[in-house]
């Protein structure tokens, strides 16, 4: 109870500092501006009912992450969301839309990792985009740090294809 | 130990032989004896004067040609000489990689955030990235590779060539051009 009442007094700069970062990261897997806001609302209010203590500033910003991400791994895997033809918006436009810390000076990049497949695209988007160190991918995806580097260098290795040949 | 000394020693034990044959071929095997001796004492000679050059011809992994340094050994008659080439043209070599350090020094990683740089570069093609601050007359520039490394410097781009192939001094100008825009 305590703790969800640290949280509450918490909130609104709670919303200010993460909203936009994990917009980013649901649209990155959503690829659609309204899935997107709906996960993002969904992992605040997750967070909210969560009754385990936040233990600083970097837990709360990976609980924040993770859930965010397993959100939109869920919607993407339901049946419901299979059978509906969501028309992708333009990438680039909404990564232009979307409030980032610096200018992306190459356009053609980001939307080649945003169309890896999911094990690539997330741990290459926190990596450069976000700007998390290898430790933090390992333990907001829960897999080992030698698992997140595979994936850094492949997942690299995919984009030269797409930027290449046009496909991953 | 000189060849005097060895030769005479030498010519004691032949005159112990008895036989003719047997003092015939010691007189020819202390001749060969006598030989070898004075052409090795010559290639000690030799060698010694060599030493230095030898040293500037295994230190030229620079950029200087071996024929260059070869050269010099064979302009530079006396030991002395030789040693003064020798040591101006390794100290002008020194001094350019000097040159060229000294526009790039390793810094302390401050891990510096996105949001507080003033240049940022996402190379994921290349798996790194390059965040870069100015401060004052330097730069800062903290690299990000693929392998998790994290590497820091201070670039000083009144040091910095103009037309520099190094990544990290080309993305410190980048920066201070970017902050004068």
């Amino acid at each position: 109870m305590e703790h969800k009442f640290e949280k509450e007094l918490r909130w609104d700069d709670l919303v200010e500092e993460y909203q936009t970062m994990l917009y980013r990261i649901a649209f990155s897997n959503m690829k659609n501006r309204a899935d997107a806001e709906d996960v993002v609302q969904e992992a605040f209010l997750r967070y909210m009912k969560d009754e385990k203590p936040i233990l600083n500033r970097e837990h709360e910003k990976a609980w924040l992450i993770r859930t965010t991400i397993h959100i939109c791994m869920d919607i993407l895997k339901s049946s419901w969301h299979r059978k509906t033809v969501a028309l992708d918006e333009s990438l680039t436009a909404e990564t232009r839309s979307v409030w980032l810390p610096y200018q992306i000076k190459d356009d053609r990049t980001l939307e080649a990792v945003l169309q890896l497949p999911v094990h690539y695209r997330n741990p290459i988007y926190l990596f450069y985009y976000e700007d998390y160190s290898i430790q933090e991918i390992a333990g907001v995806l829960n897999e080992k740090e030698g698992t997140i580097k595979t994936r850094l260098r492949r997942g690299r290795e995919e984009v030269k294809k797409i930027l290449t040949e046009g496909r991953p | 130990m000189s060849i005097q000394e060895i030769g005479t020693n030498g010519k004691e034990g032949i005159q112990g032989y008895s036989h003719k044959g047997k003092q015939k071929r010691a007189k020819g095997f202390q001749e060969s004896l006598m030989q070898n001796l004075k052409s090795q004492e010559q290639e000690n000679v030799s060698s010694e004067l060599e030493r230095p050059v030898k040293e500037v011809v295994e230190s030229d992994a620079a950029g200087k040609s071996v024929r260059e340094s070869v050269t010099v050994l064979r302009t530079n008659g006396n030991e002395d000489r030789a040693n003064v080439g020798v040591a101006g043209k390794a100290a002008r070599i020194r001094v350019n990689e000097l040159m060229n350090r000294e526009a790039v020094q390793t810094a302390e990683v401050r891990h510096m955030s996105y949001e507080e740089s003033d240049n940022i570069e996402i190379a994921v093609t290349e798996g790194y990235t390059l965040k870069g601050k100015m401060e004052g007359r330097q730069v800062y520039v903290e690299a990000k590779y693929e392998d998790g490394r994290l590497e820091a410097y201070h670039v000083d781009t009144d040091k910095v060539q103009e037309h520099t192939q190094h990544r990290i001094e080309q993305f410190a100008l980048e920066t201070a051009d970017s902050m004068k825009a």
